[in-house]
């Protein structure tokens, strides 16, 4: 395979392509990528004070003064986006209520949409295929090989460092996890004016990283009204979504992953003799997903109760 | 090994999505299916940094025996300099496959400490998840830090192995 990887918003991101990818345009493609993100920090950083966003924040910059800035449309999308997000979660995302006190703060929509953005960038560059990985947001173009086989993209385990929950095969499309493990407790609950600690973490797969990220915030943030607001989202959108809560327990839109979930935890339990942490009740009740591709049942039972 | 692998498609969004999964063993334990050989089929959990040869500052390990399948042993990546100073990690291998890795330098300061207890865990858990689950990118807590990206590349470089 073939990898690049660079620092860029405060995270790591690494892009892989097949090995039979052109080296030429991956090079300037990953280069042209990686400008782009280097370029939107510069303009969305809340660390870098003379920033666009630590200019709004301050009231140096007023956001009737935004189109004469150089990244106008940058950041006219951003906030479009915010707004986006804010209305689709009924108020629980909300770049203007970010920290105590609240304070404009679009991070949480930033990353995403950066790398939605950038991803295209290099496909448009001419990199048919690749994983585009930004501090744990993830984007595929294409399949892993040209046999076809679907990028394989694992979700972390926010509770055992050396674990992963499971691995989603994913071609042309999105998953985005947000939680508190990645940078500590960098997502707010806007309602409350705290950070939002309920759940240790919330996946979502779907087409598009700008979405899949701002809605894993939007359900970091509403906690235990999280599975209530991706069922819907999964019925509206067929955004399907993971979540894990602060106690273990594995939750998901889609009753096939949370099998599958499920089963792997049962399957450790046996083979470690119980020192596998806790069983989540990874129950797909309440969950929408189309229940009919479910095969949990394919494997024989592992022998636990 | 239980693998079962089964399709499902979602249909609104038009991803596909492919769930695949192994019984979830120590990264030790699960390298065996994919590569065959005695080597890699006698090991047990357990076999972390100091069971294989060791040298510091190069690569010490000794060629695989079996078919060709990688090299074995515990290798020491290069010092790689950071913003938040230098990073430095030594990774064991089994056949070509990585089964372990430890941090040997931490970046420090009150600061990079903080971000680094996090961060070089789960950097672990990811570089061992993406071998003994054969993934491509791990999404979720991955604050990958590039000092130490660069260090463990340095260590594949050398063994000669494609994680």
């Amino acid at each position: 395979v073939r990898t690049a990887v660079e620092h860029h918003m405060g995270t790591a991101i690494s892009i892989t392509a097949p090995e039979e990818t052109d080296p030429d345009a991956f090079e300037a493609g990953c280069g042209a990528a990686f400008a782009l993100l280097h370029r939107y920090d510069e303009v969305f950083s809340t660390y870098l004070p003379d920033s666009a966003v630590s200019r709004l924040r301050d009231g140096r910059l007023t956001f009737d003064r935004i189109g004469a800035e150089p990244d106008a449309d940058a950041l006219r999308e951003v906030l479009a986006l915010c707004a986006q997000l804010h209305r689709e979660s009924g108020g629980a995302f909300d770049a203007f209520a970010v920290g105590d006190p609240p304070a404009f703060d679009p991070s949480g929509a930033v990353k995403g949409w950066a790398a939605e953005t950038a991803a295209g960038i290099l496909a448009a560059r001419g990199v048919p295929r690749f994983a585009f990985n930004a501090g744990g947001d993830v984007r595929v173009y294409g399949a892993r090989d040209s046999a076809g086989e679907p990028w394989r993209v694992a979700i972390a385990d926010p509770h055992r460092p050396n674990r992963i929950l499971t691995v989603i095969g994913l071609q042309d499309g999105a998953l985005a996890t947000s939680g508190t493990a990645e940078r500590g407790e960098h997502l707010w609950d806007p309602r409350t004016g705290r950070p939002a600690t309920a759940l240790a973490q919330v996946t979502v797969i779907g087409s598009s990283l700008t979405l899949a990220d701002g809605y894993a915030t939007a359900a970091y943030a509403l906690g235990t009204g999280a599975a209530a607001w991706l069922t819907a989202l999964a019925r509206r959108t067929g955004y399907q979504a993971v979540t894990v809560t602060a106690d273990a327990t594995v939750w998901s839109t889609d009753p096939s992953i949370a099998a599958a979930i499920r089963e792997a935890r049962a399957a450790e339990v046996a083979e470690e003799g119980g020192g596998g942490g806790p069983v989540g009740g990874a129950d797909g009740a309440g969950g929408v997903g189309p229940t009919g591709a479910a095969a949990a049942g394919t494997r024989p039972a592992t022998g636990v109760a | 090994m239980r693998k079962v692998t089964f399709a499902l498609i979602a249909t609104a969004v038009g991803v596909f999505l492919v769930l695949s999964y192994k019984s979830h063993s120590p990264p030790a334990a699960t390298a065996t299916p994919a590569v065959p050989g005695p080597v890699a089929a006698g090991s047990g959990p357990g076999t972390g940094p100091g069971t294989g040869p060791d040298a510091s500052g190069g690569a010490a390990g000794t060629p695989g025996a079996t078919g060709g399948a990688g090299r074995t042993g515990t290798f020491t990546g290069a010092v790689a300099e950071t913003p938040y100073g230098p990073v430095q990690v030594r990774a064991t291998l089994k056949s070509g496959k990585l089964t372990d890795v430890t941090v040997l330098q931490e970046t420090d300061g009150s600061l990079s400490r903080q971000i680094d207890a996090r961060a070089l865990p789960i950097l672990k858990s990811e570089a061992l998840a993406a071998d003994s689950w054969n993934v491509d990118t791990v999404s979720g807590a991955t604050y990958t830090s590039l000092g130490y990206s660069r260090s463990l590349q340095s260590v594949l470089d050398q063994a000669g192995t494609q994680s």
